[in-house]
């Protein structure tokens, strides 16, 4: 009887261990560093052979597997090999062949080669095989002709081919609601003419295809408020003009700078109707009492004003400062590939030869995380603007 | 004669702990492919679907393969087989009951799983189709001819190399399926002797609907009752060879 007790306790007592330690591995996980290669992918017809019959479920985990790499080239904006072929390419090369009725293929597609890497022409490839695919999908259709008309320019140098293109998809659409979506689209793009917001419905309908809080996702998002950023510079710069006044200032934080607000209002509301953009997309905002305010750039942070004058959004300063960031992360694994050993403190880090860049911008704070420099904000004195529809 | 001893066998297998072992296996290896549906930055259902319909073909295949090749096996070893061949009957009753048995409990297991599969997409709030349960009773297929070219392999082998030549067995069927696309690089004779060679294995690209069905595309009434019609050849050549086998075989 004792023998029993006894044995049962060793099982849940070991049993207990394994658990522990099990669930340990999970309690303050963090994200790993995401350098994983791509380097060997089979074509397609060795992929489904190696599918062993399951080639939709291979796909997919084959996908998911490669979110990891779609980081590393978010981080340097390139995916080829040695020999200069694409990963991507060939990535989606063999995803597609496996299940070519899979929408979010040829999303991702879009979104990693023309998006992150510009090579819009891999866009239109792949958007044409999609609608070759899934002849009735609205999203494909829309990607496809978002793309022709924002990197081709077809408006003005094919319209007939662009009329083509938007007939066939409204004549692939079910109903008169499908149909009408065309025509919407239509009118969206052609409130792109406004200096600087170009693309901006093309990255809204990317925007529409990621999921918040995914690298794809910041990386879209960092691409719009670039572009809105553009805009309120420009817009910014030419009510300074009418305000020979000013005096020069570091940042825009002051209420004196608030002085801009109004000439800026004014130019907005001088232009014709068909060419004032949408109110979420002006550096300006009416508050309480209705008068117009400049608001803080569009990742929630002060505008800096540079010394030849021009206006730098705060938002990205930091952004560039986190792209610094990671290339003395990349120094810091080459020293530390020549020293044999990990620092442990930033001081250590310096000893190593690695440059921490420096002046870290406000509300940053740089430390060593395990082995990955990197920096960790306060929130933004001002919410970041919003980007996606409210649901 | 045949019945009775299907019978038995079903009965058997349906009561041993590792028919039930492997449908909780397949429940939780279930229950898991959500998490994967949730990373792959998709709703997630469509992902879990594949999956769910891979796990019944794959789990179903081991157990097939696993239990073919013990099937005789286990009777002698355990000695139970001279019992039943003292008596007056033939030996090809014996391998047909037995497979008809073995047969019979796979498809119940493959039903058991294809329910609780579909359950649990039902639930977690994927889509569920008639064409869903259409691909689930195309897998049975698949794994009740995978039983049958490990019982073959018995006849003809040891059972841990019939467990081997089994699962190559597997691969080799679903690569033949893709060869008909690369016959266009083959010169010459070499075309009519790889064609030769693959068709040796059953081609259990006959069996994949399942890709097409979590889509929600449609498939011909016509193209189902084929699938099954080949199978059914398959079974019965394989079961044929191994009765032949087994008529000659010194016990």
């Amino acid at each position: 009887m004792l023998r029993t007790y006894f044995l049962i306790l060793a099982i849940l007592a070991l049993a207990g261990i394994l658990l522990g330690w099990n669930i340990s591995r999970f309690v303050g996980a963090k994200a790993v560093i995401k350098t994983k290669e791509l380097a060997f992918l089979p074509g397609p017809t060795t992929a489904r052979v190696l599918a062993l019959g399951q080639a939709a479920t291979a796909a997919k985990l084959r996908w998911i597997d490669s979110f990891q790499f779609q980081q590393l080239v978010i981080d340097r904006k390139d995916d080829r090999l040695p020999d200069g072929s694409s990963v991507f390419v060939r990535l989606y090369d063999t995803l597609i062949p496996l299940d070519p009725l899979f929408l979010p293929f040829y999303q991702n597609a879009a979104l990693n080669l023309s998006g992150i890497l510009g090579r819009h022409g891999d866009e239109l490839r792949y958007t044409g095989l999609g609608i070759h695919n899934l002849p009735y999908e609205t999203k494909i259709r829309r990607m496809f002709a978002s793309c022709l008309v924002a990197f081709f320019d077809f408006e003005e140098r094919h319209p007939e081919i662009l009329d083509a293109v938007l007939a066939d998809w409204a004549a692939h659409e079910s109903d008169a609601n499908g149909r009408n979506q065309v025509w919407r689209w239509q009118q969206m793009m052609g409130n792109r003419a406004f200096d600087g917001l170009e693309q901006v419905p093309y990255w809204l309908e990317q925007l529409e295809h990621t999921t918040p809080g995914t690298s794809s996702a910041e990386f879209v998002e960092g691409a719009l408020r670039e572009q809105l950023s553009t805009y309120a510079q420009r817009a910014m710069s030419a009510a300074l003009k009418e305000l020979p006044q000013v005096v020069f200032l570091p940042n825009l934080q002051d209420e004196t700078w608030q002085i801009l607000a109004k000439p800026i209002a004014e130019r907005i509301a001088a232009l014709p109707a068909t060419k004032i953009p949408p109110a979420g997309a002006l550096p300006i905002i009416r508050d309480q009492a209705g008068r117009w305010r400049l608001r803080h750039d569009p990742w929630g942070w002060p505008w800096m004003r540079l010394i030849d004058g021009t206006f730098y959004p705060g938002g990205e300063f930091r952004r560039d400062f986190r792209g610094s960031l990671s290339r003395a992360n990349q120094e810091l694994l080459s020293a530390v590939k020549k020293a044999g050993r990990w620092p442990t403190t930033l001081a250590e880090v310096a000893e190593l030869g690695v440059t921490i860049p420096a002046p870290t911008p406000a509300g940053g704070t740089v430390r060593l995380a395990g082995q990955v420099l990197v920096v960790e904000w306060t929130d933004p004195p001002e919410k970041p603007w919003p980007l996606r529809a409210a649901p | 004669m045949i019945l009775v001893i299907a019978g038995a066998t079903f009965r058997e297998a349906v009561r041993s702990r590792a028919f039930l072992g492997l449908l909780i296996i397949f429940a939780i290896c279930v229950a898991l492919s959500r998490i994967v549906g949730w990373v792959s930055s998709t709703d997630g259902n469509l992902v879990t679907t594949n999956i769910v319909l891979s796990l019944q073909s794959l789990i179903g295949v081991l157990v097939a393969v696993a239990t073919g090749t013990a099937l005789v096996q286990a009777e002698i070893q355990s000695r139970t087989l001279y019992t039943v061949l003292s008596r007056p009957l033939p030996r090809w009753q014996f391998v047909v009951g037995k497979f008809a048995g073995l047969s019979a409990a796979l498809a119940a297991g493959q039903a058991a799983m294809l329910a609780i599969g579909l359950a649990y997409l039902w639930i977690t709030g994927a889509k569920v189709t008639g064409w869903l349960v259409v691909a689930g009773g195309l897998t049975i297929a698949e794994v009740l001819v995978m039983a049958a070219v490990s019982l073959c392999w018995t006849a003809l082998t040891s059972p841990l190399l019939a467990a081997v030549l089994g699962l190559a067995t597997y691969a080799l069927g679903h690569a033949v399926a893709s060869l008909p696309g690369l016959m266009h690089y083959l010169k010459g004779w070499q075309a009519p002797v790889a064609a030769g060679l693959a068709s040796l294995v059953p081609d259990l690209g006959h069996f994949t609907y399942r890709d097409q069905a979590a889509h929600g595309i449609p498939i011909n009434p016509g193209d189902v009752v084929m699938h099954l019609a080949y199978a059914g050849l398959w079974i019965a050549l394989l079961v044929t060879i191994t009765v032949a086998v087994f008529r000659r075989k010194q016990l």
